[in-house]
């Protein structure tokens, strides 16, 4: 009998999952587009920016407009609003913005994507993180507006919901749907069912960080909610020679203290309008030419041969936001925190690292291939930068021109450092002489197409070799600086190697060499790492893989690969990891002994107790969180059907209690019940 | 918003059955009892239609198949609360304030076990369909026309009057012994639910007409089953 019972019970729930694909009346009522990204919330210490729709997310009559004529044509005559403009992309700027804030027509927005060669696309301010980097570096007036095709939409509050679709299904879905059912007759549009969007993307955060944070904290019930988070991630540093001496016999490590170090700085993060980042010029380019410094430099230098000087690699992240990521490593190094966290500040693993240990800053800005010129930013000229600049000259590779800029200071994290210690010695190695050459900076058009990069096409003024050729003149510069002898030995061949990280960056993620320090080939996503900076507690896959990379360049092999290489050692002074030997042979596997690790990349402003928000000392942005964001297409019906449907209904209620209520009152005389003996009552 | 069509329907729907129930059953607890247990026998019907349509795996896609059994079914339970409210009468009586409409009128214990067929059938059929009006969209995306809600709730209005007839046709032939009009009801009730197969082709006109007239038909000859005549209804006019 049990059996019998548990026999059915299975038969039931082997038998459930075949049919009763539960087929709802909504499924056949609405178009899901799920690959669609939203912008979405932003908060500083005193303004929000960005968009959120209404809580029940934002409707609206689809508009498919090819040029701007067909906008301006709907918010003139549409008659059905509110509408949802479906906008080429390209065609997304202030002026546009401004025309749909202005018109009370509009609901929310729908940007698709197109093909349309662009002169310029950014939505960063003129001057980037203006308020937070040394006064006088940029003005909105004259010549030295930095980003000058810059519109700043990034920062603007928008009052409705803006979406962003660039796959060519989900285009042509829209597109058949507003045709089928918009595309003609616009004078009877109010008296037909219209083809409509809905946009849900509601923010939880409102007002400001201080406002939301202290949401974020009361305690209202057991479950209390999150409205934002401060966005964050790590920041990476390594350095070229152990920071630390081992003695194997007494397991004791001893800090190297007096040291001078050569800063190498890169930033990791850019940002977009969208929650889709590209950012090839800026970052990439920066990003891949210090990874392959720190290459060349591991070859020339691979021991420290009681040289005073070392190489710190940091790449700060956060750096579109304020400079986030390089003001958190200056509060560190500002209360011995850097490179780890210390008691009172004692050294006791590594050195104590401050700010004026750093004998040069130098920057790897955007550097692009552009004209073949390389700019060597000094803002403040000393003998030290003046002198590793005429180094940089010498050691130029013939295509490529060497120009100082004494005086000017682009936006970068440098600005950070300059701001509290002016005197420090800095050069910012970059393409352009004023105004970015990257006319794309922080947009999802500074693609590989902005920095003319095609895989495995390595030309003589191709981007691979201008990037090579350039780190070669900066490790060659490097390598003179610290040990005083000209480097004389031939250029190292690093042109594949950069190849291969730009196509890491650009275009796919399951590259060799994230594969080579992976441990093993990963499971990753087709699409190009997001290198958003992301919020606080959510590291970014590609922030922990750019720190492995990093560490694999300038690590050391110190044994075969096993086990014991992750497990054994107690050294807190390295780092152990078991990667591949070289990215041309993944399967020999090596134990690599590095000095790398992860600082926090979130603003101080955060950590610090009680702060101050209103005296914008540090970055204070944070990201809003969200339920869900989704986008679908529906038909709405027209006015007219509504009012039908309701005028039959309320017929047919009024007309049923009348009759009912007639039938009810007159059923004596209505039905005459035929006499039937009532049945013998038991009393 | 379409919030105006949710209620534009519910409304055509459900508002005739509310006003039954409201001026006719609400005032005697017995009655509503008797609704319940109709409602909840008609649930059952529906209980074994599903496990008959699961059981049956072949013919799973098969519509037709489906709602014939399921009406087959739902007049098999049609004849169960029918034989069990005959036994119950007496002792229903003695709970009732109103004993003597309850035992000088059978009829009313047919027109309320009717109704809640009706009711409970109409609330499954449509409260799905009205549930997914309430967006802000409507039929007619995909597939469809926007004239899906408001012919669901026609159809279902029509089913809860329909069955409320059958009740008091059925009772009043089971008690009379006459098949030939128990048969008239299966047979009808067979039509009406084959009829609405031809709602997948979008063809709403050819489906809520007939199944209009048959409503109507079938309230005629439920009115005169119940002691209805054309004499009582024109002298309803003028007495006062």
């Amino acid at each position: 009998m049990l059996l019998v019972k548990y026999g059915l019970i299975l038969l039931i729930f082997k038998l459930f999952p075949l049919c009763c694909n539960g087929d709802r009346i909504k499924h056949r009522m609405y178009i899901d587009i799920n690959a669609s990204t939203s912008c979405f919330r932003r908060l500083n210490a005193t303004h929000q920016v960005g968009c959120s729709s209404k809580r029940a997310g934002a409707t609206g009559v689809a508009h498919f407009c090819e040029v701007e004529n067909d906008l301006t044509f709907i918010l003139k005559n549409g008659n059905a609003g509110p509408y949802i403009p479906i906008l080429p992309v390209s065609l997304w700027s202030k002026k546009i913005l401004q025309t749909l804030e202005k018109s009370s027509k509009v609901s929310g927005l729908l940007l698709y994507m197109n093909n349309e060669t662009l002169v310029s696309f950014s939505h960063d301010l003129q001057c980037p993180n203006e308020n937070y980097g040394v006064e006088n570096t940029c003005s909105k007036t004259d010549d030295l507006k930095w980003n000058s095709g810059g519109t700043g939409i990034l920062f603007e509050n928008i009052r409705f919901p803006v979406f962003y679709i660039d796959k060519h299904d989900d285009i042509k879905t829209v597109r058949d749907c507003f045709n089928k059912f918009n595309n003609y007759s616009y004078d009877t549009q109010r008296d037909r069912s219209l083809c409509s969007v809905q946009l849900n993307s509601f923010m939880f955060g409102a007002k400001n960080t201080p406002t939301c944070i202290r949401r974020s904290n009361i305690a209202t019930n057991l479950n209390p909610v999150r409205v934002c988070d401060p966005l964050g991630d790590k920041n990476v540093w390594a350095s070229l020679f152990p920071l630390a001496t081992y003695d194997e016999k007494t397991d004791k490590i001893k800090p190297i203290l007096g040291q001078k170090y050569i800063v190498v700085a890169a930033r990791t993060d850019t940002a977009s309008f969208f929650d889709r980042t590209s950012g090839a010029d800026s970052p990439i380019t920066g990003l891949v030419t210090l990874l392959a410094v720190a290459k060349l430099l591991k070859q020339m230098l691979p021991k420290n041969e009681n040289y005073n000087t070392n190489v710190l690699f940091i790449l700060f992240n956060g750096e579109t936001f304020d400079y986030i990521g390089s003001q958190r490593v200056l509060y560190d190094m500002q209360n011995g925190n850097f490179p780890i966290e210390t008691q009172n500040g004692t050294a006791e693993i590594f050195p104590v690292i401050k700010p004026s240990d750093i004998s040069l800053f130098i920057e790897l800005s955007q550097l692009s291939r552009g004209d073949g010129r390389v700019f060597a930013h000094l803002y403040k000229v000393d003998s030290k930068n003046t002198n590793f600049t005429e180094r940089l000259r010498t050691n130029m590779a013939a295509s490529i021109s060497l120009q100082k800029s004494e005086g000017t200071l682009p936006p970068s994290s440098v600005q950070t450092f300059l701001k509290k210690y002016e005197n420090l010695s800095t050069i910012i190695l970059t393409n352009h002489l004023r105004a970015f050459s990257n006319k794309f900076y922080n947009s999802i058009f500074d693609n590989s197409t902005n920095i003319n990069y095609e895989y495995l096409n390595i030309g003589p003024s191709s981007i691979q070799q201008h990037l090579s050729d350039v780190a070669n003149t900066i490790s060659k510069s490097i390598f003179e600086e610290i040990t005083g002898q000209t480097y004389t030995a031939q250029n190292q061949k690093v042109s594949e190697l950069v190849d291969e990280l730009l196509h890491c960056y650009l275009e796919n993620p399951n590259c060799k060499i994230f594969q080579a320090v992976g441990k093993q080939p990963q499971q990753q996503q087709n699409r190009p790492f997001n290198l958003y900076v992301g919020v606080d507690g959510n590291t970014n896959k590609a922030t922990t893989l750019l720190g492995f990379v990093l560490g694999w360049f300038v690590g050391d092999i110190v044994g075969e690969s096993n086990e014991n290489c992750t497990n054994i050692s107690k050294n807190y002074a390295f780092r152990f990891y078991n990667m591949s030997v070289s990215m041309n042979d993944l399967n020999n596997t090596m134990c690599f002994r590095m000095v790398m690790n992860f600082t926090e990349a979130v603003s101080p402003a955060f950590i610090i107790k009680d702060y101050d928000w209103s005296s914008n000392l540090y970055s204070s942005w944070s990201e809003s969180t969200w339920g869900e964001i989704n986008m679908r297409l529906f038909l709405k019906p027209s006015t007219s059907h509504e009012s039908m449907t309701m005028a039959v209904g309320c017929l047919s209620l009024l007309f049923s209690s009348i009759l009912v209520y007639f039938i009810k009152s007159r059923s004596h005389i209505l039905f005459t019940p035929e006499s039937i003996q009532p049945s013998p009552v038991d009393c | 918003m379409t919030v105006v069509e949710f209620l534009g329907c519910m409304f055509l729907a459900f508002g005739p059955p509310f006003f039954m129930f409201i001026l006719t059953i609400a005032h005697d607890p017995v009655r509503i009892i008797i609704l319940i247990a109709a409602a909840f026998f008609w649930l059952l019907s529906l209980l074994i239609s599903s496990f008959w349509w699961f059981i049956v795996y072949p013919l799973r896609n098969d519509l037709v198949f489906g709602v014939i059994f399921s009406v087959i079914f739902q007049e098999f339970f049609r004849g169960v609360i029918y034989s069990i409210l005959r036994r119950a009468q007496i002792g229903l009586t003695k709970l009732t304030d109103d004993t003597t409409t309850l035992i000088e009128n059978k009829h009313i214990l047919a027109y309320v076990s009717g109704l809640g067929f009706g009711i409970i059938s109409g609330a499954f059929s449509l409260i799905n369909v009205l549930a997914d009006s309430v967006g802000p969209g409507t039929m007619g995306l995909k597939s469809g026309t926007e004239m899906f809600f408001i012919s669901s709730s026609t159809i279902t209005l029509c089913f809860i009057l329909l069955h409320t007839f059958w009740g008091v046709i059925f009772f009043d032939a089971m008690d009379k012994k006459n098949t030939l009009v128990i048969t008239a009801v299966v047979v009808s009730h067979l039509l009406v639910s084959c009829l609405t197969l031809l709602n997948r082709y979008q063809v709403y006109y050819y489906t809520i007409v007939p199944i209009a007239i048959i409503c109507a038909l079938t309230g005629l000859f439920a009115f005169k089953t119940a002691g209805g005549s054309y004499k009582g209804f024109k002298s309803s006019f003028v007495y006062r």
